[in-house]
């Protein structure tokens, strides 16, 4: 739930003994500040502490060890400035009448049953509110509340301080209009689904009799009620065939709604006009029963992810405002509103928003979100830090260079490859078939007319009766459930793909293109590796102990690395910028840090590597003294995934592959071994040459999987035909893609493909099914012969046969995969 | 024969209800968050209303002083901590992210 730092006494306190705080677990500079037996680190955590104790909510403290957030350490006061101006509000809120006001935010920390309780709750906490309500699975909290009597910024602070500071970001304030498309799906399915229920029933008398049995007045009254029922049917729920036919055949392109739209419109015309004219009972039930399932199908299709979001890019990331320092006064400014040459302020764990020169403090830049590699990279004054960079430790202030929209990052973003949606003129097998289908069904209707020609009436009926019998319910059903169904499977495997025609796709592929920081590698896992005399136990801790106390990146490594938990004291603590730390520890002098620093280049301990000679890879290396001899270095080397080599291997003898790395080329070598064939591996790609990469391989005709995790690769996920982002935990991050997937089930990536090719052929198969049934249909229509009883019987069975055909043999599979 | 006609008008007119029920659940949001609402069922009774500062101080003094003769006062304040929240935390563990 938290930050590690939170849990850690704080590296700035060396002294022992003092009380933990209460309310957010810091070590608390003085003993001054009790409620009780408590004590705080600060008057913010108090507070919100008595406000919680007030109002019997102190369960919160017993579901998790001081579980807050010291108001102090986010800097409540200055952070959430921004929420003060008119702009950002109008956009944040989603209604505001000057009184009342209600937002949703996103809250990532909320985590279990307790949250939502003290979420909901949130009425206690500040009597402004007055309903607060939890969306677990899409971690959104919406709260209506007088904004009079306190303004969003108090809100914002209040969850802030209890442990729940909402994420609000650039995107936010893009936010669109809710998507209601879901919404009418239901509608329509209720409203098939009444019209089937009822047909059906009315139509029994006519199934149960050949005709004369009825009452002909009773007949008639029925007739008129189904007509009545199948109308809304027909205008509301098959709306959305009617309108995707229409766009295809403008565009030229028949696709599989064409059928199905000519089906439903026969059978409309032909039951109409039974029905008027005391012809014939007509085949509404028929009618409606497909139109039902049509959407149940579509419902089933639609498979989605509450928490997971595959349109995120970089505004998803960036923050709506950012602190620019004016002739000494801190104001908070919107981030698109900043100009090259302002003077920003950014704080810890703040990100920086635009290109920029460090001016001021210690730059100690975290680039995850960019590249994918968690470890923070030094920066000096004067240095260039490119936007999504995230400062870990003290402020920092900086130049702005280039506008946000122009970094060098998001730059990326103005190409065209984010406004085209080439992806979609990918053909669906479906819309491929449906092409040849729909002309077999015409010119069949057409030979059963003619053949019937002298008698009209029955050349009529047999024409339309093939229109009907042919429409391809069945056809249309077995692409959802069987992708449908992959889809859930992949699911279960915790590799979420965002439709099912990426199911599809993903079975065409021919070629996969990794990227290396982050994907091959394990981010945050840099192996570290010690070269030099033996350790011993002591020599450990001491290290460890000298390690904890400085914030560099490679400090923190070592003392996350090393083994001991009770650390002795240190005292005479330094750090020298730029050439490491020392301390000095149950009487033993220790210095880590450069080689020329560490020994004071007085000792000669013959480990250490003349100048010069270092592999480049090795200049990160950590050099260790103790009482003044150099014992050895600490070097930190990328760590590749176990289970890499075996996956390119496996992959390699279907695919071709290729390696495309924002890195220099050091791990060459390493890599060459496994990726063996020549123009493999390319190294200092830049975004945008990434993104131009994919493009010129899908012009070549070739068929790209891009896997990426970091905002660098959005462009070659884009461009590519599948883009899969690679995500460590579900519930951060993962640029716009297709697919997300857990990096722990990496190494089943060739079964994932796998089983989209078997999914690919079921969908065939059941084709076939459906042809099948489609012939049976069509023998009794030609023959003129097709009753409503027939249709009624044939046309559900043909759809729950493929339904069940397809829902079975892709859970028998995975099952074989031992998957559910 | 007119019988009919009221028992079919009849019966359509209950599933229309139906059908109106399930239109107006569908608008009202009871199918936007089908998750939430079987964890919420599970919470004990709301916090009261804030009660006056000093009568808390009050009862909690009194119920430390005599923690052993009202023993069924106690956990109160602690039961929703208890076997609930471990309850739903496995249910998180099944469901979430």
């Amino acid at each position: 739930m938290k930050i590690d730092s939170y849990n850690q006494p704080h590296p700035n306190d060396s002294a022992q003994g003092y009380p933990v705080c209460f309310h957010c677990g810091e070590l608390c500079a003085t003993t001054d500040i009790i409620v009780g037996d408590k004590h705080f680190c600060c008057k913010g955590c108090r507070t919100v502490y008595e406000l919680l104790d007030a109002n019997d909510l102190c369960n919160y403290y017993k579901l998790d060890r001081a579980p807050g957030v010291s108001p102090q350490e986010f800097g409540a006061d200055k952070r959430f400035g921004y929420l003060d101006d008119a702009e950002v509000q109008k956009q944040l809120l989603d209604f505001n009448d000057g009184r009342t006001a209600k937002a949703t935010f996103f809250i990532p920390e909320m985590h279990c049953a307790a949250c939502i309780w003290l979420l909901e709750n949130l009425y206690t906490l500040n009597p402004a509110v007055t309903q607060s309500k939890v969306n677990f699975l899409k971690k959104e909290l919406t709260v209506t509340w007088h904004i009079t009597d306190s303004p969003l910024r108090e809100l914002v602070t209040l969850l802030a301080s209890i442990g729940y500071e909402p994420r609000i970001n650039l995107q936010d304030l893009e936010r669109q209009a809710e998507d209601t498309s879901n919404k009418s799906l239901y509608y329509k399915i209720g409203i098939a689904g009444f019209a089937f229920g009822n047909i059906m029933l009315l139509s029994f008398p006519e199934y149960l009799s050949s005709g004369g049995a009825v009452d002909p007045w009773l007949r008639k009254m029925f007739g008129y009620i189904i007509l009545i029922l199948a109308l809304p049917v027909m205008i509301y729920s098959a709306s959305e065939y009617w309108q995707s036919a229409w766009k295809g055949l403008r565009k030229g392109i028949v696709n599989m709604d064409v059928p199905i739209s000519l089906g439903i419109f026969t059978l409309f015309i032909r039951s109409t006009y039974e029905i008027l004219t005391q012809s014939g009972a007509g085949f509404f039930d028929s009618m409606t029963g497909l139109v039902f399932l049509l959407l149940i199908g579509k419902i089933f299709q639609k498979k989605t992810y509450d928490t997971l979001s595959f349109d995120r890019n970089y505004k998803a990331y960036f923050p709506v405002s950012v602190t620019r320092l004016t002739g000494g006064e801190e104001i908070s400014t919107p981030v698109g509103n900043l100009h090259p040459k302002d003077r920003i302020l950014i704080r810890n764990h703040e990100l920086v928003p635009a290109d920029a020169v460090l001016i001021r403090g210690s730059g100690n830049i975290d680039y995850s979100f960019v590249t994918g590699e968690s470890d923070p990279v030094k920066k000096e004054i004067g240095d260039e830090i490119f936007a999504g960079g995230r400062q870990v430790g003290g402020a920092i202030e900086l130049d702005v260079v280039r506008e946000v929209s122009q970094s060098y990052l998001t730059r990326l973003w103005n190409n065209d490859t984010f406004t085209q949606h080439s992806k979609n003129s990918m053909v669906t097998l479906a819309n491929q078939v449906s092409k040849y289908f729909t002309a077999v069904v015409i010119f069949l209707a057409f030979v059963a007319g003619l053949y019937w020609l002298p008698d009209q009436h029955l050349a009529l009926k047999a024409f339309t009766a093939v229109l009907i019998v042919a429409c391809p319910c069945a056809l249309a059903l077995s692409t959802p459930f069987a992708l449908g169904s992959a889809l859930r499977i992949f699911g279960r495997r915790k590799f979420f793909l965002r439709n099912t025609e990426i199911a599809e796709t993903l079975a065409k592929i021919d070629t996969i293109v990794f990227d290396k920081t982050g994907t091959l590698t394990r981010p945050g896992q840099a192996r570290i590796r010690f070269t030099g005399e033996q350790l011993d136990a002591h020599q450990q801790v001491w290290i460890k102990s000298v390690a904890r106390h400085s914030n560099h990146p490679l400090s923190h490594r070592i003392y996350q690395r090393l083994p001991g938990h009770y650390l002795p004291e240190l005292a005479n603590f330094s750090e020298l910028s730029g050439e490491g730390v020392m301390g000095e520890v149950d009487g033993h002098l220790v210095k880590l840090g450069r080689y020329e620093w560490v020994a004071d280049r007085l000792t000669e301990s013959g480990v250490g590597d003349p100048e010069g000679t270092l592999d480049p890879a090795y200049q990160t290396a950590v050099y260790v003294a103790i009482d003044g001899e150099v014992l050895g270095y600490f070097t930190l080397t990328n760590d590749y995934r176990p289970e890499m080599d075996g996956l390119i291997k496996e992959l390699s003898e279907q695919y071709d592959l290729a390696l495309l790395s924002g890195d220099n080329d050091r791990e060459r070598p390493r890599l060459a071994k496994i990726f063996t064939k020549p123009g493999q591996l390319l190294f200092n790609q830049s975004p945008v040459n990434k993104l131009d990469y994919i493009k010129s391989m899908r012009e070549q005709g070739r068929r790209v999987l891009m896997i990426g995790d970091g905002l660098n690769d959005a462009g070659a996920l884009a461009a590519s035909d599948v883009g899969i982002a690679l995500t460590e935990d579900l519930t951060s991050f993962s640029p716009a893609c297709d697919a997300i997937l857990d990096a722990k089930h990496l190494k089943e990536l060739p079964i994932f493909l796998a089983f989209a090719g078997f999914s690919r052929r079921l969908v065939i198969a059941s084709f076939g099914l459906s042809f099948l049934y489609n012939a049976v249909g069509l023998s009794f229509a030609v023959a003129g012969m097709l009753s409503p009883l027939v249709s009624a019987i044939l046309m559900p069975l043909s759809s729950i046969s493929v339904v069940v055909f397809t829902t079975t043999v892709t859970r028998f599979r995975a099952m074989q995969l031992r998957w559910v | 024969m007119s019988v009919m006609v009221i028992l079919v008008a009849f019966s359509i007119l209950v599933a229309a209800g139906f059908l109106i029920a399930f239109l107006w659940a569908v608008k009202s949001g009871q199918y936007d968050d089908r998750h939430t609402p079987a964890m919420r069922m599970l919470f004990d009774d709301r916090p009261t209303v804030p009660k006056k500062k000093e009568t808390r101080e009050q009862n909690k003094k009194t119920m430390k002083s005599d923690t052993k003769a009202k023993p069924e006062e106690e956990p109160d304040l602690n039961r929703p901590a208890g076997s609930v929240v471990t309850l739903m935390r496995e249910e998180e563990n099944r469901y979430g992210s």
